[in-house]
């Protein structure tokens, strides 16, 4: 699909990129909070992923890099209505040898547990447009997303103890916010 | 740092903490949200625009092109219909043996 698509064949491009619009719509939704903003983005980042599809190297995941590309179009659409400020905490996702960029589709959840976990991500997603968006963008990057915090600081053109500090704020607001809708309990943890 | 954590109650509770929030996240960040409206047809409608003004502004520059070609042929007395003259490499090569 993707090779048929990079030919210049546009039926190819419709169907890859109605497969994949999701995923620059979600990731855009939780950067910037913003139903139509993220619309607005994600077509962007559409059109930009089928017009540099010469630049996906052959064996690249076609979503993860979308993704990054929505990412990058996010961060600059926040910076431009000034909510992103210009100025390694661990390796707990490389330990197991991928990171969260590379989770999806593992397993296929039963209905139930579809359910369920829709109802848990439209709780957490909501819950996550209540921290203020450097807070949120550098929560979402590094703990969903699994970028590094040395990624996390140069898309958010800050440096390392600044992005440090705003996933670590950002973490402990979120847990409070959790806890307090009761997503999570307050003492929980092993 | 890592044995400290193992033996402190509180840092371990800490670490608990940081995990079942990330946890949390990393669980749900595959599953998608839908879009109101279908905005990969909207960029495919975009993209066959551009397509289309490509077109358009490669119709107009070969225009130009034979207007131009035109216009030489008058002023310097060849005909316009005359072919282009196309360079060919052969100095080029020959002058590198």
């Amino acid at each position: 699909m993707v090779a048929r698509a990079r030919a210049g064949d546009l039926d190819a491009a419709s169907t890859l990129l109605s497969r994949y619009q999701d995923v620059a719509y979600t990731t855009a939704l939780r950067l910037l909070g913003q139903p139509s903003d993220a619309e607005d983005v994600a077509q962007e980042a559409l059109v930009r992923a089928y017009t540099r599809l010469s630049e996906l190297e052959q064996h690249a995941s076609f979503p993860a890099w979308l993704r990054r590309i929505t990412v990058n179009l996010s961060l600059n659409a926040l910076r431009r209505r000034g909510l992103l400020h210009f100025e390694s905490l661990d390796a707990e996702f490389s330990r197991d040898g991928m990171t969260s960029r590379d989770v999806a589709n593992v397993r296929q959840p039963s209905p139930e547990e579809d359910a369920l976990a829709s109802v848990l991500r439209d709780e957490v997603d909501s819950l996550l447009q209540q921290l203020p968006a450097e807070q949120r963008v550098a929560v979402v990057l590094r703990d969903m997303y699994g970028y590094d915090v040395a990624e996390v600081a140069a898309l958010q053109c800050c440096g390392l103890s600044a992005a440090k500090m705003r996933i670590m704020r950002g973490r402990a607001m979120l847990r409070r916010l959790l806890v307090e809708a009761r997503v999570l309990s307050e003492g929980s943890g092993d | 740092m890592r044995g400290h954590v193992a033996g402190c109650m509180s840092c371990t509770q800490r670490v608990h903490r940081v995990r079942e929030t990330r946890r949390l996240l990393r669980g749900i960040a595959e599953q998608q949200l839908h879009p109101q409206h279908d905005i990969a047809q909207r960029a495919v409608r975009r993209l066959q625009l551009r397509h289309k003004a490509i077109g358009n502004v490669n119709e107009v520059l070969a225009a130009v092109r034979t207007l131009i070609r035109s216009l030489a042929g008058f002023l310097g007395g060849e005909s316009p219909l005359d072919p282009p003259v196309t360079l060919t490499r052969h100095d080029g090569d020959a002058s590198h043996g």
